[in-house]
């Protein structure tokens, strides 16, 4: 597995996502405090197969992520949400280098991490980065990174 | 039947709201509420009353608002541009009368809707009909056919809206006319009668912003009083990555200030430890029925839902009453909806769910709002305060 590429600029389609998103913002949909004065950066959610899942839509104020606006893969609004206790850094959901760092603390010596994709465990809504890992023997497993909460993905077993 | 107050109050507060919304334009800024007048039916029966409107400039109209509940709302029609002037109507009809009055001394001169909307000026002596002449053309309206050709009363003929529609019909409209008044008791009930309509004073006295007239929206307060501080609740990450159904039942029990800590909760519902987790099996959601009611002594009476829909969670948050809510893999709490009121070029209306969802671990999630119709709701779990 080769070092993750992290190129500059945004993703196709990212622009209309933060439309799509501001819309929501301005609609009414999102009640969240501070969005209106807060920075927008879409990253695209890739699903378990693979497949366009929509997008996160971070609301950005200084380094803090104050929320997001979580839009389906047809940019139709989905949910705005702001995080519970102290909030979370905006580099811990929206910087795939700051990801690699949170997975490292879950990685075994031999393990090479793969290139970190947002995406979900079990369902859209438990959303967090996965983090392919590899050995050198071929063995592979994932972590899950959401916000500073790292752990191995597992086959779901039941409502979790 | 509402008392006179009552039907004054109705009619200030449903106009104000058309005028704080712009719902037609800005015509009925600045009228003032006149006198009104009671308009009856053909049976007698008192129908609604007609409250002149005017303002200063001179511009001038009226208002019909129902006294009656088979009228099936409360505002039954505002209309601008033409004068309402009780005395002198009765003036001119009793010049237009003339004759048909004869020697006879009407003892009783009212407005009656003889095919409503339609309104005549019926005079009566000792219960008698004296002359019934239709409004500003002062013809005499015929007197009532024994049996229509038609099922539908002509172009003027005398019907009466209370005795020729079916009782089905009028138990609906009744229905309404009581929902519509059950929905204007806040705004009635801290509104005294403004008789003059004014959009800033309205929205100041009434202490809601044009978001509160958009949507139909409430979040979880300390108790079932608006005026009571909101949002009452807090949200719980879940400690390991699945244990969301331990958390959603902390943040329930929470609310209800039981303080269990998520490894009691887990411990009771079966979901392992901190070191060795694991979620709760689809075979055994009936659980958190049961953990619900015995941590709680039964104080708290759980019910678990299969098919959970729209009006069960707005009724649960206006019953102030917070849910536990699963969608498929996942838990999560509900605390509040929001629904747009006014539709606007034939778009499903907005309905939205407040949810405390505690994923992401340790931090959770208030998402405000969800979208209702893109969700996939599995079960809902309610729980009711037990009273003795």
């Amino acid at each position: 597995m080769s070092d993750p590429p992290f190129e500059p600029g945004e993703t196709a389609g990212a622009a209309d996502a933060r439309e799509a998103a501001r819309t929501a913002l301005t609609t009414g949909a999102a009640g969240i405090p501070g969005a209106d004065r807060a920075r927008l950066e879409p990253i695209p959610i890739v699903g378990p197969d693979a497949e366009p899942a929509g997008w996160f839509v971070g609301l950005v104020d200084g380094e803090r992520l104050i929320g997001f606006i979580q839009l389906d893969a047809y940019l139709a609004f989905r949910r705005a949400g702001s995080f519970g206790g102290a909030g979370q850094a905006a580099a811990d959901w929206l910087d795939p280098r700051r990801v690699l760092e949170l997975a490292a603390r879950a990685m075994k010596p031999a393990e090479r991490p793969g290139r970190p994709v947002l995406s979900y465990d079990t369902h859209p809504d438990r959303i967090g980065w996965i983090v392919p890992l590899e050995t050198s023997d071929g063995r592979t497993r994932r972590l899950m990174v959401a916000g500073t909460s790292v752990f191995e993905m597992r086959p779901p077993t039941g409502i979790g | 039947m509402p008392e006179r107050m009552d039907l004054r109050t109705h009619a200030s507060v449903e106009l104000n709201i058309l005028n704080a919304t712009d719902a037609i334009g800005r015509e009925l800024e600045g009228m003032k509420l006149g006198r009104g007048t009671p308009i009856y039916d053909i049976n007698g029966e008192e129908l609604f009353e007609r409250i002149p409107l005017q303002d200063s400039s001179g511009r001038q109209g009226y208002t019909d608002i129902a006294s009656n509940p088979a009228m099936g709302g409360v505002l039954i029609a505002v209309s601008y541009g033409v004068d309402w002037n009780e005395e002198l109507l009765l003036q001119q009809a009793r010049e237009a009368a003339g004759k048909r009055l004869a020697d006879r001394d009407a003892d009783t001169v009212r407005f009656v809707a003889y095919s409503f909307p339609k309104i005549a000026v019926q005079f009566l002596a000792e219960g008698k009909e004296l002359a019934l002449l239709e409004l500003w053309t002062w013809q005499p309206v015929p007197t009532r056919r024994r049996k229509r050709e038609e099922s539908l009363p002509s172009n003027f003929e005398r019907w009466s809206f209370l005795d020729e529609q079916p009782a089905a019909e009028l138990a609906k409209r009744r229905s309404r006319f009581r929902s519509r008044v059950k929905s204007l008791e806040p705004l009635t009930r801290i509104v005294a009668p403004i008789d003059v309509l004014r959009r800033d004073r309205f929205l100041e006295v009434a202490n809601f912003s044009i978001v509160d007239i958009l949507f139909d929206r409430r979040d979880l307060h300390f108790s079932s009083r608006n005026t009571d501080h909101a949002t009452c609740y807090e949200v719980r990450g879940q400690q390991t990555n699945v244990w969301c159904v331990g958390a959603s039942t902390q943040m329930l029990l929470d609310f209800y200030r039981y303080e269990y800590t998520q490894i009691r909760l887990a411990q009771e519902l079966g979901l392992g430890t901190l070191s060795n987790p694991n979620g709760l099996p689809y075979s055994r959601v009936n659980d958190v029925v049961t953990v619900i009611e015995k941590l709680t002594s039964k104080a708290l009476d759980a019910t678990m839902n299969t098919s959970p829909n729209w009006t069960q969670f707005r009724n649960e948050i206006r019953a102030n009453r917070p849910m536990i809510s699963f969608i498929p893999g996942h838990s999560r709490t509900i605390a509040g909806y929001t629904r747009t009121n006014i539709v606007l070029l034939n778009l499903t209306p907005f309905r939205g769910l407040l949810v405390y969802d505690p994923w992401p671990p340790n931090a959770g999630v208030i998402t405000r709002w969800e979208n209702f119709d893109t969700q996939t709701y599995t079960h809902a779990y309610t729980a009711l305060v037990t009273l003795v």
